[in-house]
């Protein structure tokens, strides 16, 4: 493709039919739409959508991105500015379980590093890394807000708290056994 | 304007309501320093250099770019705890940036450095690691230097507020942040290389201009540009052998320190290898080199013989002309030589103004200035897309419609207007005339008439008769444009209290301008906005000085200053018809390309090849120069002296700022030395002066309106259900620029738009080469499939003149008829 040409820009652009690996599932486009005709608005949607489509897919693949952008009537770089901002937003795979070991100063205090060393040692994860089964992600986050469970861990949208290196073993080693179910699509990598 | 007391440094000082701390200590000449302000964008308040000092109770320091003046402020800008702010701020700016001032290009001219310089910052640098991020020389003609960003984000708002591309973006956070482009692909925009101007270091550069020489050795001329009609002012710098910078500053008129792509980048083809340099003379059939002076002789000769003969002499002039040039050519060729026939060529923006606005007002002029979008309730946009023919148009429009005027678009294609049009008609070919004539038909029903001041007016009842035949909805079904669209439209045009409508001009646009030029009069005189200011109708010329040669009398149809000619003569077409029919002995052709630029036929090869004696004044070896008996180079562009008069009708001074190859003339010289060897000198410059000032004065109001009956209601032509409709290119507008390598680096192929169900229709798909044919002839375009297409239509993407589909075209009226089919 010829760069910075006019009409490259004009028909990805501006038709959305750009190359393949564009291509977004219908089904989260389908979302996309459905939450922007139930939220009427302006641009002030982005952070709202892109968390829903978060929600729902784990991440945020570029492509998806750039599909929201499009609807919003803003250019895909601008809404990447603000996915990239955020902490909370990603645009690399996460896990179906979505560690998130606190790192706030009570934590600390109560060996929170345990926590991450118990975490390696049971399912071979640094931080800001994905399994290969994409079963599990491990984040480290500041404070989450309870401190009097000091140290704790957020999985998913649970807390654990009091965590021992041998409760760490035990929760996650129960998540694995319980995934052996088949999971409800979600983190499946649409583009 | 309301005006609060504020007192700064000690001083009481009267501020307008409204204004930031910034604006109103600029106002009163106090300069603050700034690396992030940039007076045509939002405030951001990212550098804090322009913290000030509260002396009225409340403590701290304040931004002054975006802290609003309350009544009874006090601020103090040059305490010491200020210079301490901004000495420590450029500490921390210059932590993350790479410095190395004695071999930065920017040297001597870096905003950054300034302020160093004056504030410190640079001694006892904090213990920290530069964040490396290599030099990215990815995209064509700009390229970034990471390390060397400020992060003043001055290149991504103005990308988005000015440009309306956003293109680019501020991705990450803290060290990590940085200006990307999406997945850090090269850039895709507009090529206008705004952000360059804007950075105030030496993170975006064009390596074009890079100079050895510093920059404060270097010189700067501020000329008007010379490609379209928009009339920017731009400053070229140079270092003595060629251009080292092209930019425009914030505070030029009309372009508030934009540029495009053209303006910016292509003046490479000053120095093309096309370009003459020595006059060529037909010697035994075949063009030769000759000196000026046996050049001329052979033109004087053949002139003189032809008037004694009594033969037809008849000249071709151009839009490209200067004014004074424009001039110079009419008086020559209607007192020297004696004769009527003389045009600026077969150009439909010399139709629109001159039998378009001239008939319907009186006088060939635009009636709304470029000025004039900054303040329109609402802005019809007809017969193309001025994000391609007009780019300063473009930004305005960007402008207007973020400010909430109504941008209404009727074309077949929304192309880069799609995001800000609040209304896009989906417009068939050519159907300008046929929706306006509608539109106005339904204002008059609602309204149950045209109002007194227009039912007065001779003529009213033809012209009342004729728009009957669009009252139906008929129109729809040829202008492809529903009812309740229209009526929608009236209802916008109705509610704004300003309306300026601009008629796009040019060769690849077809369709009758004029008919379009008088019906967008009739509009706003249905609509009482006629002679409104702030109202009016805004035509583009193609060329850079449309308004000018037709305000010298550079129309057989007119004399200087736009009244009716002393005896007329024949238009560019009518001449090249006669010349074809070999009544024409005498050629005389400047600036233009008759062969070239029509491959399809005019008859100019015919024209050429049957008068006795063919002269061609030109830059560039042309097509119709090789066919010439003599050939004379002359100045191109804005390596020319004189003036410009752009659409919005104000004159600007045309300033050398480059030079040519080797010395050369301007065209008025090479007329003035051919009148002087015919024996009849031509005014000097004093007297042509005078009488251009008194051509190009505003005429202080409109007075008359003519109307005139619409034109018949006629379907576009179409071949395979399909027809063909010619798209300027956004980096191309003829014979000059495609000279240039900068923009042909980054024009696409020919390429022609396809709306999806024509094309799975006609088997083809993205990516094919397609074959469009007409009247025989046939060229190969690549298709795009293009959801935002008109249905029916086809848009070529073409780049002026002979190129691509623009080998098809014969009339430059109509639509082309043209068969499209997958290449078999």
């Amino acid at each position: 493709m010829s760069t910075g040409n006019e009409l490259a820009r004009v028909a990805a652009a501006e038709t959305g039919t750009g190359k393949p690996e564009d291509a977004v599932a219908p089904e989260t486009l389908a979302l996309i739409d459905t939450y922007l005709r139930d939220h009427p608005g302006g641009t002030e949607r982005l952070i709202p959508v892109l968390h829903r489509v978060q929600e729902e897919l784990g991440y945020l693949p570029f492509p998806v991105i750039k599909a929201i952008a499009e609807r919003l009537g803003i250019s895909p770089i601008q809404a990447y500015g603000v996915v990239s901002f955020y902490h909370f937003f990603t645009t690399t795979p996460r896990g179906r379980y979505q560690l998130k070991v606190c790192m706030g100063t009570a934590c600390f205090v109560r060996n929170a590093n345990s926590v991450l060393e118990s975490v390696h040692e049971t399912i071979g994860l640094e931080v800001g890394g994905v399994t290969k089964d994409r079963l599990f992600s491990l984040e480290q986050v500041r404070c989450l807000g309870a401190c009097g469970l000091a140290p704790a861990m957020m999985v998913n949208n649970e807390v654990y708290g009091y965590l021992t290196r041998a409760g760490v073993r035990k929760l996650l080693q129960g998540l694995r056994a319980k995934a052996r179910t088949p999971h409800p699509g979600g983190e499946g990598g649409n583009g | 304007m309301e005006t609060i007391l504020i007192t700064v440094n000690g001083q009481p000082v009267e501020v307008p309501v409204g204004f930031t701390l910034l604006e109103a200590l600029r106002h009163h000449g106090i300069e603050l320093p700034t690396l992030c302000h940039d007076e045509r964008l939002t405030p951001y308040g990212g550098c804090r250099m322009c913290v000030v000092a509260r002396r009225d109770g409340r403590p701290g320091l304040v931004p002054a770019c975006s802290t609003p003046v309350l009544p009874g402020m006090k601020i103090d800008t040059e305490a010491p705890e200020v210079h301490e702010a901004r000495r420590r701020q450029l500490q921390l700016i210059l932590l993350n940036h790479r410095m190395e001032c004695p071999v930065c290009e920017r040297t001597g001219d870096c905003r950054l450095q300034d302020l160093v310089f004056e504030y410190g910052g640079d001694e006892g640098q904090l213990p920290f690691a530069l964040v490396r991020r290599p030099r990215d020389e990815a995209s064509p003609l700009i390229v970034r230097d990471p390390e060397k960003c400020i992060l003043c984000a001055k290149c991504v708002r103005l990308c988005d507020e000015v440009q309306g591309v956003a293109a680019i973006g501020v991705v990450g956070r803290g060290l990590e942040a940085r200006v990307a482009t999406w997945l850090d692909g090269p850039l895709e925009c507009e090529f206008c290389g705004q952000c360059v101007d804007a950075c105030p270091v030496a993170a975006l550069a064009i390596p074009q201009f890079a100079s050895e020489l510093p920059a404060w050795q270097r010189t700067a001329v501020t000329t008007t540009c010379s490609y379209c009609s928009c009339g920017c002012e731009l400053t070229v710098a140079g270092d003595g052998t060629r251009p080292a910078g092209v930019s425009a500053a914030p505070a030029s008129r009309p372009n508030h320190g934009k540029l495009c792509a053209k303006g910016r980048f292509g003046w490479d083809v000053l120095r093309h290898r096309d370009r003459l340099t020595q006059p060529l003379v037909r010697q035994g059939g075949r063009l030769a080199e000759a000196s000026w002076d046996e050049a001329l002789a052979a033109v004087a000769s053949g002139f003189a013989a032809a008037r004694e003969r009594g033969e037809v002499i008849a000249a071709v002039g151009s839009t490209r002309l200067t004014t004074e040039d424009a001039y110079l050519l009419q008086r020559f060729v209607r007192e020297t030589l004696g004769s009527p026939h003389v045009s600026a060529g077969i150009d439909p923006g010399v139709e629109a103004l001159v039998a378009g606005m001239g008939e319907a007002l009186g006088v060939p002029r635009s009636t709304a200035t470029i000025a004039d979008l900054a303040t329109a309730d609402a802005v019809l946009v007809l017969r193309a897309d001025p994000g391609r023919t007009h780019p300063l148009v473009k930004t305005e429009l960007v402008t207007a419609a973020r400010r909430g005027a109504k941008v209404l678009l009727a074309h077949p294609f929304a192309g880069t207007l799609s995001t800000l049009a609040a209304q896009h008609l989906p417009l068939a070919p050519a159907g300008e005339e046929a929706l306006l004539s509608s539109l106005l038909a339904e204002l008059l029903r609602r309204r149950g008439g045209a109002g007194d001041a227009v039912e007065r007016l001779d003529g009213y009842a033809a012209w009342r008769a004729g728009l009957d035949g669009y009252r139906t909805g008929l129109a729809a079904a040829l202008t492809g444009v529903a009812p309740d669209e229209v009526g929608r439209l009236a209802d916008r045009l109705e509610a704004a209290a300003s309306l300026v409508v601009t008629v796009a001009t040019g060769r690849g646009i077809p369709g009758r301008v004029v008919g379009v030029a008088r019906r967008a009069v009739e509009l706003l005189a249905v609509l009482g906005l006629l002679g409104r200011p702030g109202s009016g109708v805004l035509v583009l010329g193609e060329r850079a000085n449309t308004q000018g040669v037709v305000l010298a009398g550079l129309d057989p149809r007119l004399g200087v200053g736009g009244g009716s000619a002393p005896a007329p003569g024949w238009t560019a077409a009518e001449t090249v018809r006669r010349a074809a029919a070999g009544e024409v002995g005498t050629l005389y052709v400047l600036g233009q390309d008759l062969l070239g630029a029509w491959p399809a036929g005019i008859g100019a090869c015919r024209a050429v090849e049957h008068a006795r004696f063919v002269v061609v004044q030109d830059p560039f070896l042309t097509d119709t120069g090789r066919a010439a008996d003599v050939v004379l180079p002359v100045r191109c562009l804005v390596e020319r002296d004189g003036s410009l008069i752009g659409a919005d009708g104000v004159r600007r001074p045309l300033r050398p700022a480059l030079t040519p190859p080797v010395p050369l003339p301007g065209d008025g010289e090479v007329v003035r030395e051919i009148a002087v060897r015919l024996g009849a000198p031509l005014p000097d410059s004093a007297e042509v002066e005078a009488e251009l000032a008194r051509a190009c004065e505003s005429p202080e109001r409109v007075r008359v309106l003519r109307l005139t009956p619409p034109s018949p209601l006629e379907a576009p032509p179409s071949a395979g259900g399909v027809c063909l409709d010619l798209g300027p290119q956004l980096f191309h507008s003829g014979s000059t620029t495609l000279r240039s390598a900068a923009l042909l680096g980054l024009s696409a192929p020919e390429t022609v738009l396809l709306a999806p169900e024509d094309a799975r229709r006609l088997g083809i798909e993205r990516g094919d080469t397609v074959r469009a044919s007409a009247g025989g002839r046939e060229v190969l375009l690549r298709a795009e499939v293009n959801d935002r297409i008109r249905p029916g239509t086809a848009m070529a993407l073409w780049g002026g003149d002979g190129s691509g589909a623009g080998r098809l075209v014969t009339d430059p009226a109509r639509p082309l008829a043209a068969e499209i089919g997958r290449r078999s």
